[in-house]
């Protein structure tokens, strides 16, 4: 099976959706898979070369992070220049990663990209949703390493079957919302502020924090 | 009580056409009735797309690192008390070029998360923020993708602590009611 690899993050090769392809492309081709092309979409010299790997394209894997509840403006733009385009049935998988930790935060981008997939005309395999990505860089392995095993075994399963196991997918876009437990556990952390630790260690990092609730467009 | 109005309009053509011409006759109305109108055409701004870099989030809090038109155009919406979005629907969504400005808004929230409804959303930079109205084209797009559409601004509506108003089709409404209508929020 060939696979056209589209990567629709801001962040080009330095985004969490690359480390999250890497894992997937490792478990792909360990099963005999073949990319045909990575593309960047922040990068908008050749957007023809972009268009036409996905429409001379065997299958696709399109991945991006959620920005604003909805496709990142340069996944939006790859797709207007699409334009009408007849997939004949061609196979497409979907990856979305979010900062968010519960996966309800990716339920519209998930309908649009259902959406998608009819108005050109694609068979969609399945939209892998995987809430709380942001952080993964400074996590330590024993706290990514459930995850990336994921990508791989998707990778895998891609390979050998044409399909991903749709129980997985469930299970990875876990939780959908935040049971009552974990909102208690959540005001906890707020209170003790771990829940803010990932931006200030950022903040301070940058010597920001003293500017954190700074509002620089307010007119008096 | 609404006073000043923002329109940003996402339509990628300039010129003549029925989205621009409804903004143009909806901005004259609301501004015969004593609104104060700020109206933005994305096509003619120099506007970055967002690289993801969160500058605005943990080295200069709330400011983008691009000095461009977005910060003209995000000091207006912040200031206002309605923000009106216009775009046609391009491949079943609003304008990538709307989207790309959506993506610029990020500096106007806090990276803290707070729950909201059981969810985990932003928190506030500003003390308040406008409520928001959006006027979409449909050309070829379903009902579902309209529908869906509708839906994502219920989405953002939440991370930006706003109210969704009004969402109407250029073609089912016309610019004298729509006023009428925004006259009595």
């Amino acid at each position: 099976m060939k696979l056209a690899i589209f990567n629709g993050s801001p962040r080009g090769k330095g985004s969490n959706t690359r480390i999250l392809l890497e894992h997937f492309q490792i478990g792909f081709e360990n099963r005999g898979g073949e990319v045909s092309s990575i593309d960047y979409l922040i990068q908008e010299k050749y957007p023809e070369d972009q268009v036409q790997h996905f429409k001379d394209a065997e299958s696709i894997l399109l991945a991006f992070p959620l920005y604003v509840d909805s496709v990142p403006g340069i996944v939006k733009k790859f797709v207007e220049t699409l334009g009408s385009f007849n997939g004949n049935g061609k196979k497409i998988l979907f990856l979305v990663q979010s900062g968010f930790p519960e996966a309800v935060h990716s339920e519209e981008v998930k309908s649009y990209l259902l959406l998608l997939s009819k108005r050109l005309n694609l068979k969609c395999l399945g939209v892998i949703i995987k809430p709380g990505v942001e952080g993964i860089k400074i996590m330590p392995e024993w706290m990514t390493g459930k995850l990336f095993n994921k990508m791989k075994l998707f990778g895998e399963q891609l390979a050998t079957n044409g399909k991903i196991d749709e129980k997985s997918v469930k299970k990875l876009a876990c939780p959908y919302k935040f049971s009552v437990f974990k909102i208690l556990f959540f005001r906890l952390m707020r209170l003790t502020g771990m829940a803010n630790f990932y931006w200030n260690k950022n903040l301070k990092e940058h010597g920001a924090f003293e500017k954190r609730f700074d509002a620089p467009y307010l007119e008096n | 009580m609404i006073q000043k109005i923002v329109i940003i309009n996402g339509n990628p053509l300039s010129g003549e056409n029925n989205l621009n011409n409804f903004i143009q006759e909806i901005n004259e109305k609301l501004s015969g009735k004593g609104f104060e109108i700020e109206s933005f055409s994305l096509s003619g701004k120099n506007i970055k797309q967002c690289v993801g870099c969160f500058d605005c989030w943990w080295k200069t809090p709330g400011l983008c690192r691009f000095n461009d038109d977005s910060r003209e155009i995000l000091k207006s919406v912040i200031n206002s008390n309605m923000v009106i979005y216009a775009s046609p629907m391009i491949m079943g969504m609003y304008s990538a070029l709307l989207k790309k400005f959506h993506d610029r808004t990020i500096p106007l929230v806090h990276p803290y998360i707070k729950m909201k409804g059981g969810e985990c959303h932003h928190l506030k930079r500003y003390p308040k923020y406008p409520e928001m109205g959006i006027l979409i084209e449909p050309n070829d797009a379903t009902p579902e993708e309209i529908e869906l559409t509708k839906r994502i601004f219920h989405r953002i509506k939440l991370n930006f602590h706003s109210e969704v108003r009004f969402f109407y089709s250029i073609y089912n409404i016309l610019p004298k009611k729509l006023a009428d209508e925004i006259s009595h929020i």
